[in-house]
């Protein structure tokens, strides 16, 4: 049976991710487990229930409506969720009157995730955007993926793809035709530490990096700067020289330097987990400036974004 | 890096500084009941002439009489206030308003309605009668709001260029053939230039006096400029640069005096200009830096009126579509800038070609969070006001008044916002028998229905679309009842001479002096009626959950004790600005509907209704007296602003808004329509962002779009302020169709603005 393809948020009018106004499509599922994932809700591949508990009055509809017994208010007010019992029915988030509870993920036939996409054709248009199909890991669903992909490139958009790269070479070969471009996370060069922040080493990611750029495909470079996690000036040095040497270098069109930002810390609270990153501070502008500066003296054409 | 965006600093110059620092010491607030008194005078001295001439001789002896003020570093004369509320139309005012601000008044319309029926020599039991009677009441409870006029775009470049001279000589000229019964207005008309001409001489005098003693050379020099220029355009047209700016004022400030200011808009200030700068230019008489000192004294006078739709057109195409936007363009983009007033109001006309400095100029200004220049584009602009009747090659010179109503400079006497339609009153009315909710009035319907007998969505829908044009009717006769009672009673004969054929018809502007003669009509509340409509789609017709007459009692008693009907109605149907699209659709459908009725009505001027899709202050104003409406909307809670969805309830940003908004046809907005967009500061400072808003502003002009604006002060600042108005008194942000002063408006509209959702971090 084919897998149930869940979506957790189409992003419209979406400017970081790619060239012009985009439309973003996170889907559900990664196998990477980067420390600070500020989409933690699409790791997880199945729906995902979210609780803001400062919308939350307490009135305990969500107990006596769920059949699988998640809910439960204490004595004192207190709102506990059991999520192992889930089973995904979305009967709490309904009759949530506050918008305290939703349920993250939504399966979309190929056809119906493109009638939302094509409704910003003429945003595409007038800006050079299109489509990028982000998550999670999109790669992990590669039929469908190469599906929408297509589809896409059909009706003129352009295409991006946002990877972290940890999947055989071949699935990249079956989507090249049909992506414009890849946005391509390098997090840490060193193997050991990208193994500690994010579950896999980066042998793969790197090789798959190198292959992309020989066989011809464009690519924007993302990296994360995290303090605490990759922030020394050796690791920056080392991508830097690493992408100067690629074969195919003139693919790299673009270096994104992304400072570390907390925006996705509240996420991991309502999906009653914690973030690992959650006492970490931005970057500073001068260290941001230091790690640019290897890739400005090798000619790249990188900048912090 | 550099941004491509950037643009110059800007800086007030000392002397500007110094004005700016003391504009409120200009004010004297004595001279307010003195226009009142005369004109109440001059009223009972001629008891036996007709209305014109007892207007001009109030206006004549006060402008002899009212003192006039110059500070001796001032760069420009003369200073205008709201001199009048009570003799100019039936208003109610409170005593104590300060004439700064914008009290909140209404139009008095029991005695507007007994004065129509007196005009009309109506009775009880007449049909006409009993129309005013019922459209007095719905004034009265914001089912309509009624303005008349006060919104005014004058002729100013028709004083600058032909002097108030020149507008004598041709008033001399229709006297020689004028009838008796046109005589009067020719003779009004005359009277009110005479006395323009003499109160600009007292200027020339008392800067030439003050010259003598002057304090410094500069001060000395500036103030025998002031009197040469006064001395000259007391009767002639301007020949320079600062001589137009100042006659200009000297115009608006007359204007002032003349009018219910409710918005008295200047028209292409820039293009009115600009050939005066060019010419001085040239020859060596000004500079750029010079120029802009003029111009910021003069957006220094105009901030004397907080709140006061002072509009002010600029960029554009030129005959040929071309953009004409010029350095004077530039100097009053960065004036506002520099100045951060709530006035003038600046709007931008956008054509395709427009250079990218005066995009990098109008963001930095949008950057302030003033929510200035709005943006008007200007093929739809021009197609709206050739539908409306308009020539070609005058459509082309299309100005703004008021907020966002299209009006042509000299030649169009608009009345844009004479009438308004609150239409979730209609469809709350319509849920029961035509009680309105929070006073109990009663509007009876044409066909009162019982709800239990509607068995399809489209057969409620198609009564509910026929109430509603049938209260649209209602109103368009009312306001054409009234019309012709305004020359009657209160003739307008300074702002007649500004416009172009009064003289040579011998008629007031109020009783279609000027060329074109238009009235409008505007819609409010509109994402408020289809998201009610949606909503008893959905979930009373095709989930069956509730019946009409429950949603009916829930409404009756403002949902309380109905908190999961009130879920289902706001949570789980589908609204307005989420570019969904049976919602969206019946917008489009019903907005024609109205249009199709409105544009077979004629005004008894000759001219046209033309449909507006902007709602200035009114959506709060009106929501305050609204009971609960079908969407879920709490009674008293302010409707949707303009066209924008309901506050907070568009999820899906910015190009799902313009999408739900762009499936209305706007080419039936021929008054006007506005999109308002919020956006964080910090979304707008990188150069990537200011691209793709750039780029949504073009895809929504291609596509059928016609004005937009935006608002960037953050949702922090604005509750800061809220908490704080001491700390924010300077705080400028886009209400509607017009931006003012946060801590001035009404707790109402400051609420409704911070509800709107933002759009960055979504």
């Amino acid at each position: 049976m084919e897998q149930l393809h869940l979506v957790s948020n189409i992003q419209r009018f979406s400017v970081d991710d790619g060239p012009g106004i985009r439309t973003t499509v996170f889907f559900k599922g990664c196998n990477l487990r980067c420390a600070w994932c500020h989409n933690p809700e699409c790791i997880i591949a199945e729906p995902t229930l979210q609780f803001t508990e400062r919308s939350c009055v307490s009135c305990g509809r969500c107990e006596q409506i769920c059949p699988a017994g998640v809910h439960h208010i204490t004595e004192d007010g207190k709102h506990l969720i059991d999520r192992s019992k889930c089973i995904g029915c979305g009967k709490c988030a309904y009759n949530c009157y506050q918008s305290a509870l939703d349920l993250n993920g939504k399966a979309y036939a190929p056809d119906e995730l493109f009638a939302e996409i094509r409704k910003d054709r003429h945003y595409f248009e007038s800006s050079g955007g299109g489509v990028t199909f982000s998550g999670g890991e999109p790669m992990l669903q590669r039929d469908y993926l190469n599906t929408m992909l297509k589809m896409c490139r059909e009706a003129g958009y352009t295409t991006c793809v946002d990877t972290a790269g940890n999947v055989p070479f071949e699935w990249y070969r079956e989507a090249m035709p049909w992506t414009t471009l890849f946005l391509y996370d390098i997090k840490l060069f060193d193997s050991a530490r990208h193994e500690q922040a994010t579950g896999v080493p980066n042998g793969r990611i790197l090789e798959n990096l190198r292959l992309l750029t020989d066989n011809g495909a464009d690519v924007f470079i993302r990296t994360p700067v995290i303090p605490g996690w990759n922030d020394d000036l050796e690791e920056f040095r080392k991508i830097a020289s690493f992408l100067a040497e690629l074969p195919g270098r003139e693919h790299v069109k673009l270096i994104q330097l992304l400072p570390y930002h907390a925006y996705g810390v509240g996420k991991y609270n309502m999906i009653g987990q914690r973030s690992k990153t959650e006492d970490v501070k931005p970057p500073t502008g001068e260290f941001m400036q230091q790690a640019l500066q290897f890739y400005l003296d090798l000619g790249l054409p990188a900048q912090i974004s | 890096m550099e941004s491509r965006w950037a643009v110059p600093e800007v800086k007030c110059s000392e002397r500007i500084a110094k004005i700016r620092d003391h504009r409120i010491e200009d004010h004297d607030r004595s001279q307010i009941p003195l226009r009142d008194i005369i004109y109440r005078e001059e009223f009972a001295k001629h008891p036996e002439e007709p209305a014109a001439m007892r207007f001009a001789r109030g206006f004549s002896r006060f402008l002899e009489e009212k003192r006039i003020h110059l500070n001796e570093y001032d760069i420009l004369a003369g200073f205008a206030y709201r001199y009048t509320y009570n003799t100019t139309l039936p208003v109610d005012m409170p005593e104590d308003y300060d004439p700064r601000y914008r009290p909140d008044f209404g139009v008095e319309s029991i005695r507007e309605a007994k004065e129509c029926e007196e005009f009309h020599g109506l009775k009880p039991g007449d049909a006409d009668y009993e129309k005013m009677e019922f459209f007095a009441s719905a004034v009265k409870n914001w089912l309509y709001k009624h303005w008349e006029s006060g919104h005014i775009l004058a002729g100013y470049r028709r004083v600058v260029t032909n002097g108030f001279g020149g507008l004598i000589a041709e008033g001399e000229e229709a006297l020689k053939t004028v009838d008796d019964e046109h005589r009067p207005y020719v003779e009004a008309m005359l009277m009110v230039d005479r006395a323009a001409v003499k109160y600009i001489r007292r200027f020339a005098a008392m800067a030439a006096e003050m010259a003598q003693t002057a304090s410094t050379p500069e001060y000395k020099a500036q103030l025998e400029k002031i009197a040469g220029a006064c001395a000259n355009i007391a009767d002639k047209p301007a020949s320079t640069f600062f001589e137009a700016v100042q006659l200009v004022w000297f115009v608006h400030e007359l204007l002032y005096a003349e009018n219910e200011p409710a918005s008295i808009s200047l028209g292409r200030l820039d293009m009115t200009l600009y050939p005066f700068y060019k010419k001085d230019v040239e020859e060596g008489r000004l500079t750029y830096e010079e120029a802009s000192d003029i111009i910021d004294a003069l957006w220094i006078k105009f901030s004397a009126n907080l709140h006061a739709y002072q509009n002010v057109t600029i960029g554009g195409g030129d005959a040929n579509g071309k953009f004409a936007g010029n350095d004077v363009t530039k100097i009053m983009l960065q004036a506002t800038r520099r100045l951060r007033f709530d006035q003038p109001l600046i709007c931008l006309r956008y054509t395709d070609d427009m250079p990218d400095e005066f995009w990098a100029e109008s963001m930095a200004l949008v950057k302030t969070g003033t929510g200035f220049p709005a943006f008007f584009y200007d093929n739809a602009c021009i197609a709206a006001k050739v539908r409306s009747g308009i020539a070609p090659e005058d459509a082309k010179n299309y100005a703004m008044v008021g907020c966002v109503e299209m009006s042509t400079p000299e030649k169009e006497y608009g009345k844009t916002e004479v009438l308004r339609i609150n239409l979730p009153m209609i469809l709350q009315l319509c849920m029961d028998h035509g009680t309105a909710a929070l006073t109990g009035d009663m509007f009876p319907l044409k066909d009162d229905r019982d709800l239990d007998s509607f068995k399809s969505f489209e057969e409620f829908y198609d009564w509910f679309k026929d109430e509603l044009l049938y209260f649209g009717g209602i109103a368009l006769d009312a306001i054409n009842l009234l019309d012709p009672t305004v020359m009657h009673f209160y003739p307008t004969p300074f702002l007649s001479t500004t416009m172009e054929k009064c003289f040579q018809k011998g008629l007031d502007v109020t009783g279609g002096g000027t060329v074109y003669n238009n009235s409008g009509v505007n819609l409010c509340g509109m994402a408020n009626l289809v998201d009610g409509l949606e909503a008893i789609h959905k979930m009373v017709f095709e989930e069956k959950k509730y019946t009409l007459k429950q949603i009916a009692a829930a409404m009756a008693v403002n949902y309380e004790g109905f908190d999961e009907m009130r879920n289902d109605l706001v949570n789980h149907c589908d609204k307005f600005g989420n570019d969904k699209g049976r919602v969206d659709d019946m917008l489009n459908d019903l907005v024609a509907a109205f249009a199709e009725m409105s544009e077979g009505y004629r005004n008894m001027r000759g001219g046209k209704f033309n449909l507006g899709l902007y709602s200035v202050e009114d959506h709060a104003k009106m929501g305050l007296r609204t009971g609960a409406t079908p969407d879920g909307r709490l009674a008293e809670v302010s409707l949707a602003n303009a066209l924008s969805p309901e506050q907070g309830l568009d999820k899906i940003g910015p190009t799902a808004v313009v999408n739900s908004v762009l499936k209305t046809d706007l080419k039936v907005a021929t008054n006007g329509m506005v999109l308002d967009l919020k956006f964080s500061p910090s979304f707008l400072e990188s150069d990537r962002h200011m691209d793709a808003l750039r780029d949504l502003v073009n895809a929504y002009f291609k596509n059928g779009g016609m004005e937009v604006q935006f608002n960037v002060v953050s949702r922090a600042t604005l509750v800061a302020a809220q908490q704080h108005p001491e700390q924010h008194q300077d705080l400028v942000v886009r209400v509607s169709g017009f931006s003012a002063y946060f801590t001035t408006l009404m707790k109402t509209t400051q609420d409704e603005i911070i509800a709107r959702t933002e759009y960055a971090n979504m």
